[in-house]
């Protein structure tokens, strides 16, 4: 029920505004500012306990148990190789639908749903010093003086052929 | 509903009727004379026809059409049934089948040949002349069962009124037969009661008639006027009304034990038996549900009992008392449901076995072997997923059997056997699982030659092939790329086979096992799971975390003292009652981050002993919690894909998501 209203929520915004506005998911990681398209999240929740997975890659920091469904969630932190803060109060899972694939991230905190104009998202120019690899940035954001950096989640998601040959590297 | 929705009903339901089709086609081939199966197969084909024409599938309505007319002409007794008759029946099937398996291209299909084939059996098969059908006693062609003579009987009583046979014929060019047959009866109605129709009131309705129709009929009016009424309905091109004497047809039950089948059969009595035949087929009512609304409708329940067990929890925690009996009846109410649910999702074992007369029918004539082919328990249930994946084991297993197990006749014959081998697929229920027993009586397997063929495959040096056990060289089929057979045929003999079958079989929790005696015959046996969904498990844990280990894998646990444990090429072992055990700690297969001292009494380490590939194996773990009925949930995601040894996972009574060990692939 709550993911059809949202659903028409999101529909009669979009007939409101002009089709280049889009609305985005601030997230927080690593004192840094992400932004996720609202599309792409199904539900934010609160940490639940995780299972961890022996064998599965380093980031994949377990799986959970969301409403009966069994879902995968991965640490942001890992991935991107920064340092996030310790789970607290404030963490959460956001749960993202991506190629049909149910996952959670694992992030700081959830701030807000911004509403930002296409014009105002860069292509990820050199001079971002964030340490993220740049396949993973889709664009910046510029939100008065924030930077928002817009993730391409299906190649953060998709296990990527570094991280298939370091898996045969430790099964081997 | 959409085109493909109604295209997979189509499907499905003409499947039914082409199994039907192929299974009385069968029995008909063991025993030509019982012509009722070809009205069974009559009425089959019919229904397809129709379907198939509904939907627009005109070459299957063709074939059907064509089928219809042969089946017709050995009905009515023109063509007398033959082997040649039997095959280009079979072939038709065959032709459907394939029809409805590419129903995309159904309309490309190239039916000329069957229907070739057809013409020329109908064409050649030498014509009765047809005689025709003489009804100068009326009351010999309409079958009065017991009951309906009693309802005659009661109805002579109440009134003085008596009983007639009336016979009406409809014109040739009536169209809406149902239409006037309806007022027929509804003007008899008016005058007195009909008992009993031929063709009966389903079919009447269904609009299943020919020109001909019987009535039943007790009434006080006397014939002239029952005549009377009925000429006034429209298209009607005869009435003939005949007395019946009850007495007589009393008397004539009693000198035949059979209720009354005339001694000729004549078109009227077979289309009551048929009528009695489909009367039994409406009793039972079902609807069609796929499978994918059944494994939600398990995975609500799955959580269904998942809450149940957390509220339980709670109301311990919170120790209200008032909740007790309200939780008492939901507890039997999820418990009722979930029966329920799984029972929804069992099928008879039938439906795969009821193919594979057909199958090695084919097979032994195609290796000129007489083959007779039993089946047995085809009543008994399994979950549809389990049953979906045990088709293909099955087709190896009875191919090698066809092939490599039962001899040629001549070869029987000089070996002092019959000349037809039996081959006998049985299943039955033992306890929690289903077991499925393959006998022939063929030459069974020979470990002799079992050990020279691992030799020359260079699988073994002479010296360790003959230290096999006579089972260990039998159970050396199940290797991957071992094949006893001398000759690849088409049936069997790549090599392929019975690993196959062997890993399809372990991989739904089941267990394959083999024997066999030189010369007298070959057994294999299945061990199935009834499900896949639901299992019970040990839930053990290995530091802090929690893992559940199916209970079909478990063949006991022990405490053991860490002073015990050897060391065999670096292998830990403990020697338990003579037995060497090796052992796996799980804390290191599954990289368990917690500091494994701190969960352990290095005098009593617990051990659950479960069984790979017919080997004990211990595992090490730290603490038994208890079983546990468990829902199995895939892990099925990209992320997860290099992960082994884990069946999937499922959800605790807190909340808290458990794996499941799948030993196969974890030790």
């Amino acid at each position: 029920m709550e993911e059809k209203t949202l659903k028409i929520d999101r529909k009669m915004d979009e007939d409101d505004d002009n089709e280049n506005v889009l609305q985005l998911v601030i997230f927080q990681l690593g004192g840094e500012e992400f932004a996720v398209d609202i599309m792409q999240v199904q539900e934010i929740i609160r940490m639940p306990e995780t299972t961890r997975i022996p064998q599965a890659p380093e980031y994949v920091k377990g799986v959970i148990n969301l409403r009966g469904k069994i879902i995968v969630v991965v640490s942001l932190d890992v991935k991107f190789n920064i340092e996030a803060k310790e789970v607290d109060e404030n963490s959460r899972v956001i749960v993202v639908e991506v190629d049909d694939t149910i996952l959670g991230m694992v992030v700081d905190s959830v701030s807000e749903v911004i509403r930002l104009p296409h014009s105002n998202v860069e292509n990820a120019p050199d001079i971002i010093t964030s340490k993220i690899k740049a396949e993973y940035i889709e664009g910046v954001g510029k939100l008065d003086e924030r930077l928002l950096i817009l993730l391409d989640l299906k190649k953060v998601l998709q296990e990527s052929e570094m991280d298939q040959i370091s898996n045969i590297k430790k099964n081997t | 509903m959409s085109m493909s929705e109604y295209c997979d009903m189509f499907k499905a339901e003409a499947n039914e009727h082409l199994q039907q089709l192929n299974h009385t086609l069968l029995e008909l081939e063991q025993d030509n004379s019982n012509l009722e199966n070809i009205n069974i197969m009559f009425r089959a084909a019919h229904t397809l026809k129709g379907m198939a024409a509904t939907m627009g599938y005109n070459k299957i309505a063709e074939v059907t059409h064509e089928m219809e007319n042969l089946m017709d002409s050995i009905r009515n007794q023109e063509i007398d049934i033959n082997s040649t008759i039997i095959n280009v029946l079979f072939e038709c099937l065959d032709q459907l089948e394939f029809g409805i398996e590419n129903i995309e291209t159904e309309c490309d299909m190239d039916i000329s040949a069957i229907l070739l084939r057809l013409n020329e059996v109908s064409s050649s098969a030498e014509k009765h002349e047809h005689v025709a059908e003489n009804v100068t006693c009326v009351s010999e062609s309409i079958d009065l069962k017991e009951d309906d003579i009693k309802k005659c009987q009661s109805l002579c009583e109440d009134k003085d009124s008596s009983i007639f046979n009336v016979q009406v014929t409809l014109d040739e060019t009536c169209l809406l037969k149902t239409a006037r047959t309806g007022l027929v009866l509804r003007e008899l109605d008016k005058m007195g009661t009909v008992v009993k129709t031929v063709p009966s009131q389903e079919d009447i309705d269904s609009g299943n008639i020919d020109n001909e129709i019987n009535i039943v009929f007790v009434t006080a009016n006397n014939e002239n006027v029952v005549i009377e009424k009925i000429s006034k309905v429209s298209e009607i091109s005869n009435v003939k009304i005949d007395p019946l004497d009850l007495d007589n047809i009393l008397a004539a039950e009693k000198t035949e034990s059979m209720p009354s089948i005339p001694s000729t059969p004549t078109s009227t009595s077979k289309s009551m038996k048929n009528s009695m035949n489909e009367d039994n087929v409406k009793s039972v009512q079902s609807v069609r549900v796929s499978i994918e609304r059944l494994d939600n409708l398990m995975n609500m329940v799955g959580e269904l009992l998942i809450n149940k067990s957390r509220l339980n929890q709670l109301a311990i925690e919170l120790e209200t008392k008032k909740l007790d009996e309200t939780l008492a009846s939901l507890d039997r109410l999820t418990n009722d449901i979930q029966v329920e649910v799984m029972d929804a999702r069992m099928v008879q074992i039938d439906q795969v076995f009821n193919r594979f007369p057909r199958m090695v029918r084919d097979l032994s004539i195609e290796q000129k072997k007489k083959i007779s082919f039993l089946t047995e328990g085809n009543e008994i249930e399994l979950d549809r997923t389990v049953l979906d994946e045990i088709g293909d084991p099955l087709v190896h297993l009875l191919r090698n059997a066809v092939d490599h197990g039962i001899e040629t006749p001549e070869e029987r014959i000089a070996k002092n056997k019959t000349e037809t081998g039996s081959l006998n697929l049985k299943a039955s229920r033992l306890r929690n699982n289903v077991l499925i027993e393959l006998q022939d009586d063929g030459r069974g397997i020979d470990p002799v030659k079992m050990r020279d063929v691992a030799i020359k495959k260079g699988l073994f040096e002479r010296a360790q092939a003959n230290d096999l056990s006579d089972r260990e060289a039998m159970y050396l089929i199940f290797e991957p790329g071992f094949s006893a057979a001398e000759e690849v045929t088409d049936i069997s003999g790549r090599g392929v086979g019975m690993d196959a079958v062997k890993n399809k079989i372990e991989d739904l929790g089941g267990s394959v096992e083999l024997e066999s005696v030189v010369e007298q015959g070959t057994t294999i046996r299945l061990k199935l799971p009834l499900t896949v969904a639901i299992i019970q498990s040990l839930l053990v844990n290995v530091g802090e975390e929690t893992y559940a280990v199916p209970i079909n894998n478990i063949v006991r646990d022990e405490v053991i003292e860490q002073d015990d444990i050897r060391s065999i090429k670096g292998e830990k072992v403990v020697n338990l009652r003579g037995e060497v055990l090796p052992l796996v700690d799980l804390h290191d297969v599954l990289s368990v981050p917690h500091n494994k001292e701190n969960y352990r009494d290095n005098n009593n380490l617990l051990v659950v002993v479960v069984e790979k590939a017919g080997q004990h194996i211990g595992l090490i773990v730290d603490k038994l919690l208890g079983q546990q009925e468990v829902i199995i949930k895939t892990l099925d995601n990209k992320l997860l894909k290099n992960v082994k040894g884990f069946s999937g996972a499922t959800i605790l009574g807190n909340g808290n998501v458990a794996l499941i060990l799948d030993v196969p692939t974890l030790v």
